[in-house]
């Protein structure tokens, strides 16, 4: 092995052997990936936190939910996910008084169907690629620790055909080799965090979702039962 | 006709990716330049004691200004160039002319060679006071600037620590207003309980009872009551509970950050005959 006094990054990773520049890719490749989507996470989640206090207050203080009904509805693709979900309850609820029934439970089974189906569809989007980050962060370090297996391989064997093997030998393949153990490590760390902050992240907004249905199902039966005596 | 969730939209992923870029780069950066990769070869020491045995006037004229730390120095450093070139030269003038007639030629030049080291001798003691004196004075300016500063320091804290009070004042007695505000419906809510509520008999007095209550913004009541305290007798209970739904709707404030703060209210109603 050709041992120079230079051995800069660059000059390590293009000298490094075909398996270990294959592991070196893939692991920059999903690192750049989990980090897309660690911020696409960020900026998503934080939208559906504002939006859902947002709605939520505008939800309770006022008096007319009709006409929040109709604002929402024409607010069209810039609405909130808790507001979905209040869109499709509300528009549930209008069809069976249209109907007139009088069966008051089936209106409010009908309603919490409705409102589950849409909740359901939102918290499967809140926690879209979060499956991808826990995947990166358990998976990489071990991708990367192969990767340097290998180069210490590599460079051991190229020990064995020197007759007099000093330390200088070894250590630029070594240090090759190392740099996948970094690249790993750096690509699971922050996946591993974001993983965890997003997971309890989505968890609570989906409570709150939760709560504001069994809420909203209630008013929509006090609403209902008026309406049924009046006629 | 179901609304479908709006899928991340191109703006927002577009940011990620940059972001995303951004951290790599970083990272590689730390990677090439935080990590020394090159093996040096060993630097020679360097030492450098090159003015403290020359005293020549013009290497420590050059030295000076870089000691002492002069940002506005350049103009003191040129006094001390000319005054020693005129005192210095004039003491040896003297000296050759008495020196010869007395004293024998190598008298002369032992002489001289005294003379020009007093001589050298004075003109460097010269330029050591000079800069003390410089050193002394930046020191004294600067020391007057920092206490000055302290002093506007000190100022600017104390206006703002008054500011902070004032406002912390103004936000108390929003909150005690608002806590004044609160505390009147609450009453005005308990007092239409109690007016509906028909105790039932063999109730003993000062029985209490806690419950947390949903109020919508028109001043119902979701159902169920939860009871957060038993007073100990459900009929008691019961009796308020029914009250409770029978006082629909309740008294609430007209304005709606306040009738915010009713969204789940914690009661406590006592039995007093």
């Amino acid at each position: 092995m050709n041992i120079t006094s230079d051995i800069s990054l660059v000059s390590l990773v293009l000298q490094a052997s075909v398996l270990v520049q294959i592991v070196m890719g893939l692991l920059l490749l999903v690192s750049l990936l989990s980090w897309s989507y660690i911020f696409t996470k960020m900026l998503t989640l934080g939208k559906a936190r504002r939006q859902t206090v947002k709605f939520e207050e505008e939800f309770w203080a006022t008096n007319d939910i009709a006409a929040l009904y109709q604002r929402s509805s024409q607010h069209g693709e810039s609405v909130g996910a808790l507001e979905r979900i209040f869109e499709s309850g509300y528009r549930e609820f209008l069809r069976h008084r249209k109907s007139g029934t009088t069966d008051t439970s089936a209106v409010t089974s009908g309603v919490q169907r409705a409102m589950k189906a849409t909740f359901q569809r939102e918290t499967d989007q809140l926690e879209s690629h979060l499956a991808f980050l826990a995947t990166v962060g358990s998976v990489s370090p071990y991708v990367g620790l192969f990767g340097t297996v290998w180069g210490i391989m590599n460079a051991f064997r190229g020990l064995a055909n020197v007759g007099q093997a000093t330390l200088a030998h070894v250590a630029p393949g070594i240090a090759e080799a190392l740099v996948a153990t970094a690249m790993g490590l750096f690509a699971a760390i922050p996946a591993v965090v974001a993983y965890n902050r997003y997971a309890h992240d989505t968890d609570r907004l989906s409570n709150r979702f939760e709560s504001f249905m069994e809420e909203f199902s209630n008013i929509l039966q006090r609403q209902f039962k008026p309406a049924v005596n009046g006629r | 006709m179901t609304r479908t969730p709006v899928d991340v939209d191109k703006g927002v992923r577009l940011w990620a990716w940059l972001l995303a870029l951004v951290v790599h780069a970083l990272f590689i950066g730390v990677l090439v330049f935080g990590v020394s990769w090159q093996r040096h070869p060993e630097p020679a020491p360097m030492v450098a004691e090159l003015w403290a045995d020359i005293p020549k006037p013009a290497t420590t004229d050059k030295i000076t200004p870089a000691v002492p730390v002069p940002p506005e120095t350049p103009a003191p450093p040129p006094p001390p160039k000319p005054e020693p070139a005129p005192v210095t030269p004039t003491p040896p003038e003297p000296a050759p002319k008495i020196a010869p007639r007395v004293k024998s030629h190598e008298a002369e030049i032992a002489l001289k060679e005294k003379k020009e080291k007093e001589a050298q001798e004075a003109k460097r003691q010269e330029i050591q006071r000079q800069r003390d004196k410089m050193l002394l004075d930046q020191l004294r300016q600067e020391r007057l600037e920092a206490l000055k500063e302290q002093r506007q320091d000190q100022k600017l804290r104390v206006d703002a620590e008054i500011r902070r009070r004032q406002a912390e004042q103004v936000a108390q007695n929003a909150q005690a207003a608002q806590a004044a505000a609160v505390d009147r419906y609450k009453l005005a809510i308990i007092n239409k309980i109690r007016a509906n509520t028909e105790v039932p008999e063999g109730v003993a007095n000062g029985l209490a009872l806690e419950v947390d209550v949903t109020i919508l913004p028109d001043g119902g009541v979701l159902e169920p009551v939860r009871v957060i305290k038993s007073s100990g007798d459900s009929r008691y209970d019961q009796a308020v509970i029914r009250g409770i739904l029978r006082s629909q709707p309740l008294p609430l404030p007209a304005d709606v950050a306040l009738r915010r703060l009713f969204r789940l209210t914690h009661l406590q109603i006592h039995h007093e005959n």
